[in-house]
């Protein structure tokens, strides 16, 4: 009878799994889970390593100077690479146009008139319609007593822009109610003595004319050409409660492409450049053309040249290889939207804009395991061992899930790396690893969002949604309500909330749920669902799915409340069984190499031996 | 008998039913209610109630029972139809409170800038709308 132990040492977790082996039957006792120190394959792991063998011991009652074996994976350094580049941008010249959405502007209708300051108001020649434009610091009741006189003068007073929060109060004493659009923090900036329009719906509905191009031409009287440069004007505004447009010689919208570079690919005997600013579609219907990719370069002094050159550098760091040696292996594009602050808004506009998320992903040979196997043991003093290829183990583990059989393909989703692996009936396994994976969620939803907060959309992305909808209820994502006996805290009070096992978090965003439900869904099938059936595309037999028979879902991301139920969904129709794992039928979808390296020690696995385990195709 | 409605307070506003006796008075429409000490700063509560009003909540005054902005604000969230009340105290202090939670959902100490009173008043009238606070 032996103790030994499996260690696996993960993109992000290092995993243990504890056992007695005598005689081929293999007693498991504990098994552990533990952060991975350093990037994964490299001298730095032994410390987490260690921490994951003593953790089992502890948890199984065994003195450390019990163990006999340490079983180590062959795990080659996988780093992955993520940039955002936003590719287009919006710019208001002339402060022409306000179009954000105020809580609450007040009045309602349209009012054309000229922009005239609140000061000169007094000075307006009677009959002549204007807009009055009121500056920080102008109190509500001083307001709507200037604008009262003027109209009892006989001014038009048509509309008002306001800086501070005030329409409702200064519309609700005015003797004549007319539109206001408040909260213009930069209303200094307005063009005085200029033509402008001012609308406001009424509560639950969108502005009509200034967001069509001929209800713009009517109020401004434009011919046909001008018609045709304001229209990015109407297309701004459509959607927003109130706007605001000012008529200026040369003022415009315009949407305007950012170049950020090109991708160079090569592979398959040839290299191609793709523009980022193109879009994913295009690199990766590129990155599809020379497939399988040999290496990419980003153009130098872009964003994307930096993301790809400081992921070799790391590369570098980890395995002392040269850089020129190292290899990018695999790409994934990500087409998503951004919110940006519009250039030249005057209210803090913010427009969502088109931009492209990149995961790079680089694999080398050169494994430095025996380095860590050999502090393990000095740190253990215990004979440590170097076992199966990754993809090899992971199917073995995955085996022992009740109800799995050969032809068996498992799809391990981590953090950086989706890989797939595929033993066949013949007992050949091939393996691959293709770039983005749960960081590039969190990157996704992060960006959508606009949350700039990492934490936030890593609580998004792991938590069920509910709305905060009183001091004693909460709907949850799902529709059902529930109540709670002690108040929550005003902090959630009416917010989107994530619900996690320490309580609710309120999400710092003013989206609604569907809202941000809907992003959280859209990331996770743009990057899981995506990479699931392009890596099992890879090891399929002839390419095809169908020929897949059954897939079993590893890794921390297959813990995830709706990923796994998502990939299934998008297999189904290849007619594939697919399902989370549970390896040992315990041990759920985690711990599938921990638990195939030491039935792998002991022989005893369902699955085949390791000598018939004999192709590896590695990405 | 004078409807509740119809003197219009000077501090109030058009957003604010005025001065009442009595809360209970089935004429006045629900409103998220106002205890205001009688030495409290006028503008302090001028600019609670505005916030209220911006927001499109209505607002009435009841004549301060109690002492403490605390307390007021209590009887005054118990006395409201829409469960919301606000305390002012002789210092300008303010605070927020709701009729079923024990402890206040907001509180400024004496002498707040008119921007915090502002805010306290969206806030009072954002709980009944089921909206997200702003001073949180």
């Amino acid at each position: 009878m032996a103790l030994v132990i499996g260690v696996d040492i993960g993109n992000s977790t290092t995993e243990a799994c504890l056992a007695e082996v005598a005689q081929g039957a293999v007693h498991r006792l504990a098994s552990s889970l533990t952060p991975t120190t350093g990037v994964k394959g490299t001298p730095a792991n032994t410390a987490g390593a260690v921490t994951a063998v003593r953790r089992a011991l502890d948890a199984a009652g065994r003195p450390s100077d019990a163990l006999a074996t340490v079983l180590l994976n062959e795990a080659t350094p996988v780093i992955s690479g993520l940039a955002m580049e936003t590719i287009t941008e919006t710019i208001i010249t002339e402060s022409t146009m306000i179009g954000h959405n105020p809580d609450t502007p007040g009045g309602e209708g349209l009012g054309v008139g000229t922009t005239v300051a609140l000061g000169e108001v007094g000075d307006v020649e009677a009959g002549v319609p204007v807009v009055v434009v009121v500056g920080a610091g102008a109190d509500f009741d001083d307001v709507a007593e200037a604008l009262n006189r003027a109209v009892d003068r006989g001014v038009d007073v048509v509309a008002a822009v306001m800086h501070g929060d005030d329409a409702v109060l200064v519309v609700n004493r005015l003797r004549r109610r007319v539109p206001v659009v408040d909260e213009v923090a930069a209303v200094d900036r307005v063009p005085l003595g200029m033509l402008a329009a001012v609308e406001v719906a009424p509560p639950g509905r969108t502005i009509r004319t200034l967001s069509d191009s001929y209800g713009l031409a009517s109020t401004f009287d434009l011919d046909a050409e001008q018609t045709r440069q304001v229209s990015p004007v109407a297309r701004a505004l459509s959607g927003n409660r109130s706007a605001v447009v000012v008529r200026t010689p040369a003022g415009d919208v315009t949407d305007r492409r950012i170049p950020v570079g090109t991708l160079t690919l090569s592979g398959s005997g040839r290299s191609l450049d793709v523009g980022v600013d193109g879009g994913a579609e295009a690199i990766m219907e590129a990155i599809g053309r020379v497939a399988p990719l040999d290496d990419v370069h980003g153009e130098a002094g872009t964003h994307v040249g930096g993301m790809l050159a400081t992921v070799r550098d790391t590369m570098t760091d980890v395995t002392g290889q040269p850089a020129s040696e190292i290899r990018i292996r695999d790409v994934l594009a990500v087409d998503t939207l951004v919110p940006a602050a519009v250039r030249g808004g005057l209210a803090g506009e913010v427009s969502r804009e088109n931009a492209v998320a990149l995961a790079a992903m680089v694999r080398t040979s050169r494994s430095r395991m025996q380095a860590v196997a050999g502090a393990i043991s000095a740190e253990l003093g215990c004979e440590t061992v170097i076992g199966g290829v990754e993809g090899e183990v992971a199917v073995r583990g995955a085996l022992t899930t009740p109800g799995s059989a050969v032809p068996i393909a498992i799809i391990d989703m981590g953090g950086g790396s989706t890989d797939a692996a595929l033993l066949d009936r013949d007992g050949s396994v091939s393996a691959v690893h293709v770039a983005g994976a749960g960081e590039l969620v969190t990157k996704l939803i992060d960006s959508e969002l606009g949350l700039e907060d990492r934490e936030a959309a890593e609580s998004v992305k792991r938590h069920p949604l509910a709305k905060v909808e009183s001091f004693f209820h909460v709907r949850h994502e799902d529709g059902t309500v529930q109540f709670f006996t002690t108040p929550l805290p005003p902090h959630v009070f009416a917010r989107v909330v994530t619900v996690t096992p320490e309580g609710l978090a309120a999400v710092p965003v003013r989206s609604s749920l569907e809202e941000v439900r809907r992003v959280r869904r859209e990331a996770k099938r743009r990057v899981f669902v995506v990479n699931a059936l392009r890596a099992l595309a890879q090891v399929a037999p002839q390419g095809s799915l169908r020929l897949l028979g059954s897939v079993v879902l590893l890794g921390g991301s297959a813990l995830d409340f709706e990923i796994p139920a998502m990939v299934a969904d998008a297999l189904a129709p290849h007619g594939v069984v697919c399902g989370i794992g549970n390896v040992h039928g315990t041990e759920g979808p985690r711990n599938a190499v921990a638990a195939g390296l030491v039935d792998a020690h002991a022989g005893t696995a369902a699955g085949p031996a390791p000598e018939r385990l004999q192709r590896q195709v590695a990405s | 008998m004078t409807s509740p409605l119809s003197g219009v307070s000077a501090s109030g506003g058009p957003g604010c039913h005025g001065r009442i006796d009595r809360a209970d008075d089935p004429a006045l429409p629900p409103a998220v209610l106002v205890a205001v000490h009688d030495d409290a700063p006028p503008a302090v509560l001028r600019e609670v109630c505005a916030g209220a009003e911006e927001q499109g909540i209505p607002t009435a005054i009841l004549g301060s029972t109690v002492a403490g902005p605390d307390d007021a604000g209590r009887h005054a969230a118990t006395e409201s139809r829409l469960e919301v009340g606000v305390g002012i105290g002789a210092d300008g202090a303010v605070v927020v409170r709701h009729a079923l939670v024990p402890e206040a959902v907001l509180a400024l100490a004496g002498g707040p800038s008119a921007a915090q009173a502002r805010r306290a008043g969206a806030d009072a009238a954002r709980i009944v709308a089921g909206l997200a606070l702003r001073a949180t």
